[in-house]
Parts: C-alpha cells; sequence; structure tokens
C-alpha cells in the first residue's frame, strides 16, 4: 500500500479533525500532592509559548488572572492578537465579504434612502478590515524609515502600550473596541436591509430560471 | 470552547448564543479564527512528537478548546500542548489519550452539513444562472453566497488531513 493510498483512506476514516460540540474535558492529570503551584506555573507558561505576537507582561498576568478567576481563558484571545496570522485572515475574508455587499450596489432598494444607506454600509465594512490588513502587512514590508511609525499606529489601535494592553480575563482594550462597534452597527444594518428590502421588490425577482424546474431539488 | 465542569446549562447555552449571534453579524471574523487553530493544531503535531504515542491534530484541536485538564488538589486547570510537554519534561505521569477517546465526545453531525453543502450549491448555481439570463438577484441571496463561502472556508479548517504523526505509525506497520 502507497503512502498516498493509507493518506487517502485514513481521510475517508477520520473525516472531521476538529471534536464539534463537546460537553466534557478530559482530565489527564490528578495532582494529591502539594506542589500544585508548580503545576500551575508549568499550565501557564505552555499557553504563553504559544504567541507569534511579543507577549507583554500584562498579557501574562491577564493570562494568570484568567485562570485564577475562570479556570480557563476566553475565546477573544485568537482576536486580542494572540496569533497574528488569525487577524490578517479574518480581515482579507471581511474584505472579500464586503465587497459581496458592495456588489449589490446597483439592485432595487425600495427607496433612495435606503440605496445611499446600504452603499455607505457595504463600502464602510469593506474598508474597515482592508484599513486593518494594510496596518497589519504594512510595517513588515514598508521600508526602515516609516517601520516605527507604522508600529507606532498599530499598537496604539490594537493598545499593545503598556498600562492599556489587556485588562481582565485576557480581553484587548484599545481604539480597536470602537471599531468593532462601528463595523458590527454597519453589518447590522446590512443584515436588516437584506429582509426590510423584501417589502418591494420587482417582479422579476419571483420569476425562476429557465431549466431549473426541470431538476428535481429542495431548498 | 469546553464547557467548565458544573457550568449551568444556562450559561452554556447563553454563550452558543452569543456565538450563534457572532457568527450571523460576522462570519468572515470566524475564518481567521478557524486558520489560527488549524494552524496552531497543525504546529502542535509536528512540534512534539513525544507528547503521547499518538498526537494528532485532532488533540492538538481539542487542547486549543481547552478540553485537556489538569487537576490539583481541588483546582481545574485547561492545559495546552505545550503545557502538557512541560509535565512531561517534568516526568508527571499523564493520562495518554487516543483520538478515539476525543471523536467519541465529538457531535459532528456530517449528514446535516453535507444537505446543507448541497442546497447552498443549488442556491450558488440559482445564483448564476439568473445572473446570466438577466433575472435580478435579491440582496438575500447575494449575501447567502457570501455566508455560505464564508462557513465554507471555516469547516474546511476544521476538517483537517489526518496528522503526520497518524501516517507515521501506518507507515512503520505497512511499508517494510
Amino acid at each position: 500500500m502507497s503512502p498516498r493510498l493509507m493518506r487517502e483512506y485514513g481521510l475517508l476514516t477520520f473525516p472531521c479533525s476538529k471534536p464539534q460540540q463537546v460537553n466534557k474535558t478530559i482530565t489527564i492529570l490528578q495532582n494529591e500532592n502539594n506542589d500544585s503551584l508548580d503545576v500551575q506555573s508549568k499550565v501557564n507558561e505552555g499557553w504563553m509559548i504559544e504567541s507569534d505576537w511579543p507577549i507583554t507582561n500584562d498579557y501574562r498576568d491577564s493570562i494568570v488572572k484568567a485562570f485564577e478567576q475562570d479556570g480557563r481563558l476566553s475565546m477573544v484571545h485568537y482576536f486580542a492578537g494572540h496569533h497574528g496570522y488569525s487577524m490578517k485572515f479574518s480581515m482579507a475574508a471581511g474584505l472579500l465579504f464586503g465587497s459581496i455587499h458592495i456588489a449589490a450596489w446597483n439592485f432595487a432598494f425600495p427607496s433612495k434612502a435606503e440605496t445611499i444607506l446600504w452603499r455607505v454600509a457595504a463600502v464602510a465594512s469593506t474598508a474597515m478590515p482592508a484599513t486593518i490588513l494594510l496596518l497589519l502587512l504594512l510595517p513588515d514590508i514598508a521600508g526602515s524609515r516609516f517601520r516605527n511609525n507604522l508600529y507606532n499606529v498599530r499598537n496604539k489601535l490594537f493598545g499593545r502600550n503598556p498600562g492599556r494592553t489587556v485588562t481582565d480575563g485576557g480581553r484587548a482594550v484599545g481604539m480597536i473596541e470602537y471599531i468593532i462597534a462601528v463595523y458590527g452597527t454597519m453589518r447590522f444594518y446590512l443584515l436588516v436591509a437584506i429582509f426590510i428590502t423584501f417589502r418591494s421588490q420587482p417582479a422579476n425577482v419571483y420569476a425562476t430560471v429557465d431549466w431549473s424546474k426541470y431538476i428535481p431539488h429542495f431548498g | 470552547m469546553v464547557p467548565k465542569r458544573g457550568e449551568k446549562w444556562y450559561l452554556v447555552s447563553f454563550r452558543k448564543v452569543q456565538l450563534m449571534a457572532f457568527t450571523v453579524i460576522a462570519p468572515e471574523m470566524l475564518i481567521g479564527s478557524a486558520i489560527g487553530e488549524y494552524w496552531l493544531a497543525r504546529a502542535s503535531v509536528r512540534k512534539d512528537p513525544k507528547v503521547t504515542s499518538e498526537w494528532t491534530t485532532t488533540h492538538g484541536f481539542f487542547a486549543l478548546m481547552e478540553g485537556f485538564v489538569v487537576e490539583s488538589g481541588d483546582h481545574f486547570y485547561r492545559v495546552n500542548d505545550e503545557g502538557i510537554l512541560l509535565l512531561k519534561m517534568d516526568r508527571c505521569r499523564l493520562l495518554n489519550v487516543t483520538e478515539g477517546d476525543i471523536k467519541d465526545r465529538s457531535k459532528a453531525d456530517i449528514l446535516v452539513k453535507a444537505t446543507a453543502f448541497l442546497q447552498a450549491l443549488w442556491l450558488l448555481i440559482q445564483c448564476c444562472a439568473r445572473a446570466q439570463q438577466n433575472l435580478p438577484i435579491t440582496p438575500l441571496e447575494l449575501a447567502t453566497v457570501g455566508f455560505v463561502g464564508c462557513s465554507l472556508v471555516t469547516y474546511t479548517a476544521w476538517i483537517s488531513y489526518v496528522s503526520e504523526a497518524y501516517a507515521r505509525v501506518w507507515f512503520a506497520h505497512f511499508s517494510v
């Protein structure tokens, strides 16, 4: 059996790698001794290694605090720069997702105001991730003259400067919070607009594609 | 994320609703999270082959979901792959968890997802055909295509390849 074949066979037997909807943890070590502080420090240290961003003391403290209070980290740590790549991918995806909404630029909306609102919301929700993506990418490719300035802008945005980095529970607090609020509002409006647009649509919208009625389908 | 031990059911449900609302408002932001998770899970396989006799991407994902717990006194700590490695180096005897043990707890409904995927494919074909026949598309259809695209990428990151560590065991077994 060739390795490639085996790999394919393995793919068939284990199609899903990420466990879904798990409700119970697995205890892998039960430590009855009193050296609990040592175990705790090892566990904390483990979570701190896993990062490609510089880890500040505040961030360290927040991890320790999160473990003491909740016994775990919150999901937000992906978005708090714990893994720099994930942020870049999210922003790139936001750019694409936003441009899909821009594609509806000339669609028939019930009123002039709604057309303008849609366009503003679509452009804003595309421009925001685009700007952040640029800020994430530029410092690495810019010349040395601008690099420090760009880092400063980025740090201000994500609240990396000491004292403002992380408050409790591993959450980052910076300008990004306001951006998220505006972004969320735009997204929410787009979502609402999708449904209120239905109150008045051209009749053609209800016409089916020529051939589709000949193919059995559901949905 | 795996719930806390003894966490109230309504808190667990509330978190699920929270995540659902997040997915509806910004599905594209989950893509980065999923890809990041996939990367970290794969890196954990490449990094520590000696953590347990069998450490797969499933283990990596499970560690990232904070599913592995170390009990010490009356404290519970969520431990990740690096932490496990550190404990191993400290000569702690850890429970050997197989991939099957983790998968046993997973409730992946592949049939439901496959159906949803087929429906999404149908929607995509319809949209293309409508555009081709100059029929108008509603914003709902267009946005749904976007949503489907986002969840497709997210699920692809989660449904990853069988890890190298697992394959290595097999090679030793079969290739001679």
